[in-house]
């Protein structure tokens, strides 16, 4: 069986109680700010739909930014793979 | 001075936070244990967010560099790094909404008594942004330049006084890796989309008690 290029670690090192401690509190205060984002989004929706249809170009806006988007992440691809096992 | 190179005895590298499901690349690097590379990628359909911490750290008592001996009296502790920042790439775009895209290094120090029990930690104040972007779009895109790219980077040493050393303590210094991206994937009408990317090389820490 090929071995790992890179060595991944395998478990913390002892004394980790702080560290961790820390990441908890933040991910409680993540987890509020995504609760935040999903809430503007929902906002977002309830503005685009108060307003008058054609009022604003923003359906064409959007599938110009989403297209853009994808485009970016297809060519990010090759950073994305792992690295070849087995060799230095 | 203790100087210290990969691989690095301490870690912590707790899983990626993450909702709204976002795409994330996450794998040490080369060189091993020195070494990361991270890649995190909004929903392009969705809210989502992911928030994630990659540290390296190294362990020291209050050492006269001079005599090679403890010191015996408070000291100072200040601290070097050689960080070499790769392959960066932030990226965000909307339409009439928010996105961030955000990176940053910093120390975080954990000082331990003679007996080894935990006394404090203290995140420094210093730190090398690398991007740091928080925006509400109308309708626009764009690509940042990290402000820090490319090797050599230390992290700003604490200004004096922010941490003072007991003698016979212990201090681990943690290098960190701070990264997050939010944004609100694209709907019907408007959204936004974050891209946070970069692979980083700690190639030394070097801790200096005065």
């Amino acid at each position: 069986m090929a071995k790992k290029s890179v060595p991944v670690p395998k478990a913390q090192p002892p004394g980790l109680e702080s560290r961790q401690a820390a990441w908890e509190q933040r991910i409680e205060t993540f987890a509020i700010e995504h609760d935040v984002l999903v809430g503007e989004a929902e906002q977002r929706h309830a503005l685009l739909d108060s307003l008058s249809p054609g009022a604003l170009d923003i359906k064409a806006a959007t599938a110009r930014r989403a297209a853009a988007y994808r485009k970016i992440l297809d060519s990010l691809k090759p950073f994305l793979a792992e690295p070849k096992k087995g060799k230095q | 001075m203790p100087r210290f190179t990969a691989p690095y005895p301490l870690f912590f590298n707790p899983s990626v936070a993450q909702s709204g499901t976002p795409g994330i690349a996450d794998r040490p690097d080369f060189p091993p244990g020195g070494s990361w590379f991270l890649h995190l990628n909004s929903n392009p359909s969705a809210p989502s967010s992911a928030m994630a911490l990659r540290s390296f750290g190294v362990q020291s008592q209050p050492i006269d560099d001079a005599r090679g001996r403890l010191w015996t009296r408070s000291t100072q502790l200040f601290i070097t790094t050689s960080i070499n920042i790769r392959v960066p790439f932030f990226f965000s775009s909307g339409t009439f909404a928010t996105a961030r895209t955000a990176a940053a290094f910093s120390y975080f120090v954990e000082e331990f008594d003679a007996s080894f029990r935990f006394v404090r930690a203290v995140t420094m104040p210093g730190e090398i942004v690398v991007v740091r972007q928080d925006f509400w779009w109308f309708s626009g895109s764009q690509t940042f330049t990290p402000v820090s790219s490319g090797p050599g980077f230390t992290i700003p040493n604490p200004v004096r006084g922010v941490l003072t050393a007991t003698p016979n303590f212990f201090y681990r210094v943690w290098v960190d890796l701070n990264a997050d991206i939010r944004a609100q994937g694209f709907g019907p009408g408007g959204g936004s989309s974050a891209i946070a990317q970069l692979a980083w090389d700690i190639d030394a820490i070097e801790v200096l008690f005065v």
